[in-house]
């Protein structure tokens, strides 16, 4: 039997074949190393980690259902945001005594609530696929955030609740630190469970589903019950990494409902890879890190990331893992030949980055829009600690030349690179 | 038309079958006995009914009026599912597997059905010994061993055709229905996969709607011809080479066109 374990990237499969001591060290590596982030950086960056691994679990659980079933949620929001008020509710009840469970034990009401919720609103959406699903799933997103500020009981209305990580085992969960490592521990399980699920009968069932739901049907399966099984389990999953959020903040507002937080995961998981086991990890923990990093430094970061968005969806709409991983996969029997290229082709990028930041950033402060941004009286502006006249031809001219010679060279060295895998294709197929 | 003595030799049977797509009426009034342990074919020219009447047979379509009735017991307006649970399997005319699971991955995917592992998610799928064992072995009757770990999407059309097969055969079931099996095949692919066919039906009743006349004659008992929805003839193959309205509606048409 040479079938084996099941891997929706199957490249992962044969590296693992090839060398299972190399992955199992990578991933020890990998985990010491997330224990021991703590002692190495400032806790202010480990508030930004607690965000990045939190955006990646839930990215992950909302692709339980895309990549195995090819469910299309638009409302995982509100499985998060329940999650989060299931925390903060017992966090609170346990600051009250009413409630005894040791507090890094809390964010597993997440996803019990999450687990729940999910059985129900699963149980509705799942009749239906495709667009239908994914408008169900809308709806009950948004029929949630508009009851959410109204029950003030439950939601704590317009400003939301608040509750105290309670002391626990000598451990005050006061310094971030401490509350860095239970949010990994969490976030480890979420993703050992949802990888452990891809294994497992079900797991295959549900890929089967989003291949050929009526094939499945006509060997005996009642694919509605399947598919209510997995969006609840999905619901649980988005509900713990909720859950870590509101862990971690001590409190949460009706705004966890926004559809923002419902294009979170989509974003997150087809810029990093849908179909790529870790792309949705990437992409949630690139893109939190890109947006607390950008947000400081300038005003256009959504702007930004919207390009970043949609130059990715048009060239690589199999995500950035899943484009590097093919890159890597194609690239490593003939690198000599396309190292020129690749040199090429980054440094276009670099140049196209560049020129068109700055292209971006000085037009924006030409409009002068705002007067904090806008331009001082003489004409000039300050970016990055560098003074200049915005008018500048000579400067408009040199960004210009850089963008569009960047655009050339970016154009020309994939075209090429997209030659030689042409001809060292025919080639293999040639010897076979 | 051969009538039956009692209800249980028959596995599959249609009652005053009825099919109506608006106002046009495809099937009008068929009765067919399919006995247990035959293998039965079903033919006609273009546009006789024969899909219709496959999907009828297997319940995917509910007739408008009329029965379908499976070892005695009605079976029209159930579930797909309970119906393959009852013992009856179909193929489709159209390859209808798992593409992006591998060869031996789509017929495990049937013997979980069938040792009721669906819920499963306490073990891997490579720890359940029965399954695996049940998925080699439908691997092995098929003669798909040599692209066991292929994803089913990169196979080859017949080998697709084959898992085809494989996965009908998954869940054990006692009817067999299958729909133009060698459509689209080559005159040599379309005789291995014949061959194939009456191997692993073997001991099992068969229902097959196959274009290809020669697949027909080398396999079936007997033999039904539908013809603008209406049965003229249920028979041998002998016998209905022999009936004159068979040749006149059918067979002398393609003499014809040879």
């Amino acid at each position: 039997m040479t079938a084996t374990d099941l891997n929706i990237e199957d490249s992962n499969r044969t590296s693992a074949r090839k060398a299972p001591g190399l992955g199992l060290l990578l991933i020890t590596g990998v985990t010491v190393l997330l224990f021991t982030l703590p002692l190495l950086i400032p806790p202010v960056f480990l508030n930004y980690a607690i965000k990045m691994m939190v955006a990646g679990l839930f990215a992950l659980a909302f692709n339980l259902l895309w990549s195995h079933a090819r469910l299309l949620s638009f409302g995982h929001a509100a499985y998060y945001a329940i999650g989060a008020f299931a925390v903060i509710h017992a966090l609170s009840l346990s600051e009250r005594g009413v409630l005894s469970i040791p507090t890094p034990l809390i964010p597993m009401m997440g996803l019990i609530a999450g687990a729940l919720i999910g059985l129900v609103v699963g149980y509705l959406a799942t009749v239906r696929g495709g667009t239908y699903f994914a408008m169900i799933t809308l709806a009950v997103g948004e029929l949630l955030l508009s009851i959410a500020p109204k029950w003030e009981a439950v939601f704590g209305g317009e400003s939301g609740l608040s509750s105290m990580r309670m002391p626990w085992a000598g451990l005050t969960f006061g310094m971030v630190g401490e509350v860095y490592i239970v949010v990994l521990i969490w976030c480890l399980f979420g993703l050992v469970l949802l990888r452990w699920f891809s294994a497992t009968p079900l797991g295959q069932i549900a890929l089967a589903i989003g291949d050929n739901e009526k094939r499945l049907r006509f060997l005996g399966y009642r694919t509605h019950a399947v598919k209510t099984v997995i969006f609840s389990l999905s619901a649980a999953v988005s509900g713990l990494a909720g859950g870590l959020i509101a862990f971690a903040m001590e409190s949460a507002s009706f705004e966890l409902f926004a559809g923002a937080n419902s294009a979170m995961p989509v974003m997150h998981t087809f810029l990093g890879g849908a179909d790529v086991f870790l792309g949705p990890i990437a992409g949630g923990m690139g893109l939190t890190l890109f947006s607390e990093l950008a947000s400081n430094a300038s005003r256009l970061w959504l702007l930004y990331m919207g390009v970043i968005f949609v130059i990715v969806m048009m060239f690589a709409p199999e995500g950035l893992a899943g484009f590097i991983s093919r890159h890597v996969k194609l690239s490593l029997t003939c690198w000599r030949l396309l190292i020129a290229d690749y040199a090429v082709f980054l440094s276009g990028c670099a140049g196209l980055v560049l020129s068109g930041v700055w292209m971006a950033e000085v037009s924006y402060r030409l409009m002068g829009t705002s007067p904090i941004v806008g331009l001082t009286p003489d004409g000039t502006i300050t970016l990055f600690e560098w003074t200049f006249s915005a008018t500048s031809k000579p400067l408009w001219f040199a960004a210009v030349a850089v963008f569009v010679l960047s655009l050339f060279g970016v154009l020309a060295a994939a075209k090429r690179a997209r030659t030689t895998w042409l001809t060292i294709g025919q080639k293999k197929d040639g010897l076979r | 038309m051969i009538k039956s003595n009692s209800c249980d030799e028959i596995a599959l049977a249609a009652r005053n079958v009825r099919k109506s797509f608006g106002s046009t009426e495809i099937i009008r009034g068929v009765n067919i006995d399919i006995r247990q342990g035959e293998r039965h074919a079903l033919i006609g020219p273009n546009g006789a009914g024969k899909s219709t009447m496959f999907n009828l047979l297997s319940a995917a379509f509910a007739p408008t009026s009329g029965e379908i009735l499976l070892n005695g017991t009605v079976i029209n307006g159930l579930e797909p599912a309970e119906v393959n649970r009852r013992g009856l399997a179909r193929s489709f005319q159209i390859t209808s597997i798992f593409p992006r699971l591998t060869t031996f991955e789509n017929l495990r995917i049937g013997a979980f059905a069938r040792y009721g592992v669906r819920f499963n998610i306490l073990s891997t799928a490579n720890r359940l010994r029965k399954a695996n064992e049940e998925a080699d072995r439908l691997l092995r009757l098929v003669r798909l061993e040599r692209v066991a770990s292929e994803l089913a999407g990169n196979l080859a059309y017949s080998d697709q055709r084959a898992l085809e097969l494989g996965l009908t055969l998954a869940t054990d079931p006692r009817v067999i229905l299958l729909d133009e099996p060698t459509a689209g095949m080559s005159r040599e692919e379309a005789e291995y996969a014949t061959s194939l066919i009456r191997t692993v039906t073997e001991g099992r009743t068969l229902l097959i709607v196959e274009h290809d006349l020669d697949v027909v004659f080398s396999l079936a008992d007997r033999m039904s011809v539908l013809v603008h929805g209406q049965i003229i003839a249920s028979d041998t193959p002998a016998e209905v080479k022999r009936n004159a309205e068979v040749q006149e509606a059918y067979l002398g048409q393609e003499a014809a066109a040879c």
